[in-house]
């Protein structure tokens, strides 16, 4: 962790030159392949491979009196981790000891110069940024950011945010948070993490198993199961830890909730003498209705993006498997072919994959699934694999691996690419990945 | 009430414990007062007779039905069900992988258990669904919620009250035995009782 924290812009640049020598490679041997490799391309946009823009994002202007440390640590170093990451931008360093400057940037081949001017004001730290074309020397985008200290670090993601939606229309991940669950502490708690590994606290101290934490669609609150009361109930709680509320469902076990789309409805898995099913309940605990009606196993919902479908896990041929049914519970149809026990269906953020954890040789693997073809692919790894959740702009999942031996959450890129371990202490398990927060 | 139940609960436990006969540890102590059998046999003139005993161990010799097995019924309930188990007087149930169905040897054991439950009918009952840690963890909640609501109505159809019993799956949350061998497995696939007040 030490490591990644403190990574440069030089590493972070060589990281995303190998990056996109890599996929310029991967493309040029899948072009000459056949169509069983074009499955894993299909996931390469090439318009995205030749469209990184070479950035040059120099270390702020300081005014007289601003601390270098404190900026370079809750600024720069969270900005440049935000660009190298979002897989857009190739930063470009600039020759030390010349002034940063548009000119400066285009001698070093940069298309584009981010400008950042750090000032103090009483207590506030006031930010001021532009994007510059290289070529027109236009400024085309142009900033003012201001506050404490602490929010130095929320100041570069919203750069980074901005500089994302600016190139390709979509808002950046970079504001975006991680709910999961950790051992760290003694008993499993629920916690929360920035969608980079940073800034990990917990948010429940039930004392007592906490499970499966899954986001509201506006990212303020939290759903999930906690064993609190001696028996598995559904709580909900914002997400800074207060507020909390139980849900009273009327049936046992109370695992796997989840918030449907529209917030209205948190489907969970409900038991009534020993047979689990899917039900809803409104989030305001209003109104119980089961959705599967079947004497077999059914457990883990995912609501589809568009909230028109749920995906489940049903034992109703023998083993687990991953079945898809409309939202009122009919058309139900089975999803997953492959092993002999497949579970934690997620959704992608546009509706067209489903990951989900699959039996793979005595290991679980992640599976990713184009439901309308139903081809599958693993994101293969070592140890076992488990619970993908997806990122909010769908270029990357994050999943539970024991693969050094303790449960720890990771983050990959969905071609399979930029691995990065993001927690390490305790046993950490059940990602979320909140929506797009601004 | 309670300080005045108390004492006959624990004569009716001892009473339950030997009428059912179940598996127990305690041992009886033999009896090491002189075997006064010569008083009417033959033989044995010369020994030295015992005066003091000769009198009072006529009664040991006619009557021998008043032996007795006598053990603490703990009173806390965390110390009741280790020793409810370890004596089997409450036994849990096992199942076969990725299985919710009971075996010969988990209704024999039920059944064990729900003589002992209907002879002492103030104590709830929890049956917690557990399961080992090879599967996933939400699909494993709910096998574990499988099991146990199998064991309690097992247990209700032997004659115990269901109101008297909650059931509650850990999945693979609180194994028994954390390795990985078979044997680890076996103990952690269970529908495991828990007394409570």
């Amino acid at each position: 962790m030490a490591d990644q924290k403190t990574g440069s812009s030089t590493s972070a640049s060589i990281l995303l030159s190998l990056r996109a020598l890599a996929i310029a490679v991967t493309l040029t041997v899948l072009s000459m392949q056949t169509s069983a490799q074009q499955e894993v391309a299909a996931d390469i946009d090439p318009s995205k491979a030749v469209s990184l823009v070479k950035i040059a994002a120099p270390f702020p202007q300081l005014a007289a009196g601003v601390a270098a440390g404190t900026v370079q640590q809750g600024f720069f170093s969270p900005l440049t981790r935000d660009l190298a990451f979002s897989e857009i931008f190739q930063i470009v360093p600039l020759p030390p000891n010349v002034p940063p400057s548009v000119e400066a940037s285009g001698r070093a081949g940069a298309t584009a110069f981010l400008k950042t001017d750090m000032s103090t004001e009483g207590e506030e730290y006031i930010v001021e940024a532009r994007l510059y074309d290289v070529k027109s020397r236009t400024i085309l985008l142009g900033k003012r950011y201001r506050g404490k200290v602490g929010a130095l670090t929320r100041m570069a993601h919203t750069v980074a945010n901005d500089l994302v939606r600016y190139y390709n229309g979509k808002p950046g991940i970079f504001l975006s948070q991680i709910t999961f669950v950790s051992t760290r502490d003694g008993q499993k708690e629920v916690y929360l993490m920035d969608f980079d590994g940073s800034n990990q606290r917990r948010i429940t101290s039930h004392g007592s198993i906490s499970l499966s934490p899954e986001w509201s669609p506006d990212g303020e609150q939290i759903v999930y199961t906690s064993f609190a009361r001696g028996t598995s109930d559904i709580y909900i709680v914002n997400r800074r830890g207060g507020g909390r509320k139980r849900l009273e469902t009327g049936v046992g076990l109370n695992i796997s909730p989840m918030f449907s789309p529209d917030a209205r409805d948190v489907a969970f898995v409900g038991s009534v003498r020993g047979n689990p099913d899917i039900y809803l309940i409104g989030s305001n605990g209003s109104e119980v209705r089961r959705l599967t009606n079947s004497n077999s196993i059914e457990t883990t919902p995912a609501f589809s993006p568009n909230g028109r479908q749920i995906a489940f896990t049903s034992s109703r041929t023998g083993t687990p498997q991953i079945y898809v049914m409309d939202a009122e519970g009919s058309n139900v149809r089975r999803m997953s072919f492959d092993g002999n026990w497949n579970d934690d269906a997620a959704w992608s953020p546009d509706g067209e994959q489903l990951a989900y954890t699959s039996r793979v040789g005595g290991k679980f693997q992640i599976r990713i699934m184009s439901p309308n073809t139903s081809r599958t692919r693993i994101l293969a790894g070592e140890g076992s694999n488990e619970q993908p959740a997806w990122a909010p702009d769908g270029r990357s999942i994050v999943f539970t691996s024991n693969r050094s031996g303790r449960w720890q959450l990771y983050r990959i890129s969905i071609d399979g690419t930029n691995l990065y371990q993001l927690t390490t202490e305790g046993q950490n398990t059940a990602p979320s990945w909140s929506p797009t927060v601004q | 009430m309670n300080i005045i139940r108390k004492p006959f609960l624990l004569v009716l436990m001892v009473a339950v414990a030997l009428t059912f006969g179940c598996r127990t540890k305690t041992k009886v102590t033999p009896k090491t007062t002189p075997d006064n059998t010569s008083s009417d046999s033959v033989g044995d003139v010369n020994t030295t007779p015992d005066m003091t005993s000769t009198v009072s161990d006529r009664a040991d010799f006619v009557d021998e039905n008043d032996r007795m097995v006598e053990e603490t019924i703990p009173s806390d309930i965390g110390e009741l069900n280790k020793v409810a188990q370890e004596r089997g007087w409450i036994r849990d149930a096992y199942f076969d992988y990725d299985e919710a169905t009971l075996s010969a040897e988990a209704q024999e054991a039920l059944t064990v258990s729900a003589s002992w439950l209907k002879n002492n009918p103030t104590y709830a009952l929890t049956v917690e669904g557990h399961c080992d840690s090879r599967g996933t963890e939400q699909y494993n909640l709910a096998l574990g919620d499988r099991r146990a609501n199998v064991a309690k109505d097992y247990l209700a159809t032997l004659g115990v009250d269901s109101g008297r019993i909650r059931t509650v799956s850990y999945g693979e949350e609180r194994p028994f035995d954390s390795g990985t061998s078979d044997e680890s497995y076996h103990q952690n696939r269970r529908a495991h009782l828990v007394l409570g007040r």
